[in-house]
């Protein structure tokens, strides 16, 4: 149901959660900076597919758009 | 200064005019590509930004580097191998119109010849630590940062129907982020030729192990660069405007905007970043927010393969190259 970006945009929160222990301590917020910022387009894109994806069953089953 | 010594700053900075004339492309290649400036224009705009940089960094970047080994590590021959190291893999690379890193190639260089002279010991692993891991940050921070930045202007203006008159304000907007993206590039690459040329002059006992950067080297640095950039390469501003993904001048500015913002970022903090990981991450940034699929990944991947192979190919190129020159102090 989510889209390849969708997933993307997870996988990269994720990858720069697992750089958090290798980073030395002095840049460790740009680990968490960054995968917040991944982490909230991630977040905006599944609720845009989910949306996307009712709306996409409400018209097959012919019901209001 | 011994003749030896001259000849290493020499080739030293015949590197950093090759890092000009190699990552070039990236200065450019948006700003040509979506043809807000001719590649005369653009070629001299961002050189004249690669030299003023000098004014607006400080020598982090090059301290970084100069402890890339251990005190006392690097001799005249090992820090000639891995030069010469690094600008093989760099003229391979700009032959065969691969954007690898020349900052990734004189690391995996550095650490080749160190190798090679005394041994895995003398690698100082933290800072490779830090430079590894900036090698997966510094695109990554480009690509969000980017996208981040499309996404707005595609918000803030979706309704708005002057398209001509939007896209002139972000051709001169792209003036400025080219700009940048060159202030940034000179900041963070002819610090790693600083850091290069204070390694021999602490070498020679010319300066002490924690002496401040030179203002010579400073501006020595930054001239070649300005002059490399100056006689750009070619090849690759085609694969890095156009090949990974088609840019408007909305893209084009906002890939150059958000790599100048993390190069800034890492120069600040002292991390020798690849310029052209930032901005081809930039781009697939930017490529990105039509959909997935308007990145070429093909080409993506080519560009990552060249990336993962940087620092290998530049060791193994310098340990060669230290092997006959083992003798010589």
């Amino acid at each position: 149901m989510l889209s390849r970006r969708t997933w993307f945009f997870l996988v990269i929160a994720i990858a720069m959660l697992l750089l958090y222990d290798p980073t030395p301590d002095k840049y460790h917020w740009v680990n968490l900076a960054l995968a917040g910022l991944s982490l909230f387009w991630f977040v905006l894109f599944t609720i845009e597919d989910v949306g996307y994806a009712r709306r996409v069953r409400r018209r097959v089953r012919g019901g209001p758009r | 200064m011994t003749v030896a010594v001259l000849l290493i700053i020499a080739v030293a900075l015949l590197f950093d005019y090759i890092n000009g004339f190699h990552d070039a492309a990236n200065s450019i290649a948006t700003v040509v590509s979506t043809r807000v400036l001719t590649p005369k224009q653009a070629v001299a705009w961002a050189a004249f930004f690669n030299f003023a940089a000098f004014i607006f960094f400080g020598t982090k970047v090059a301290e970084t580097i100069s402890q890339v080994a251990k005190p006392g590590t690097f001799t005249n021959a090992s820090i000639f191998a891995a030069l010469i190291g690094a600008i093989g893999l760099d003229l391979i690379t700009w032959w065969t119109g691969l954007p690898t890193s020349s900052s990734h190639a004189l690391v995996g260089g550095l650490a080749g010849a160190a190798v090679a002279s005394v041994g895995w010991s003398s690698i100082n692993y933290a800072e490779y630590q830090k430079i590894i891991v900036f090698i997966v940050i510094a695109p990554v921070m480009g690509f969000l940062l980017a996208f981040t930045f499309m996404a707005i202007v595609l918000w803030l203006f979706h309704r708005y129907r002057k398209v001509d008159k939007l896209n002139r304000g972000f051709r001169r907007g792209q003036l400025f982020s080219a700009a940048a993206f060159s202030l940034g590039h000179g900041g963070n690459d002819a610090q790693k030729t600083m850091g290069v040329i204070l390694t021999v002059l602490i070498a020679n006992g010319i300066l002490s192990q924690n002496a401040p950067v030179p203002l010579w080297v400073v501006f020595s640095a930054h001239l070649a660069i300005g002059l490399g950039t100056l006689f750009g390469g070619w090849r690759i501003v085609h694969t890095m405007g156009s090949k990974i993904t088609k840019l408007q001048p909305v893209g084009g500015m906002a890939s150059e905007t958000s790599a100048a913002i993390s190069l800034g970022l890492a120069t600040f903090g002292g991390v020798p970043v690849s310029t052209t990981h930032t901005i081809s991450g930039a781009i697939v940034g930017v490529g990105t927010t039509q959909r997935l699929s308007a990145v070429r990944w093909g080409v993506a991947s080519r560009v990552m393969w060249a990336w993962v192979l940087t620092i290998p190919g530049a060791f193994i190129l310098a340990y060669v190259v230290y092997i006959p020159l083992k003798g010589l102090t």
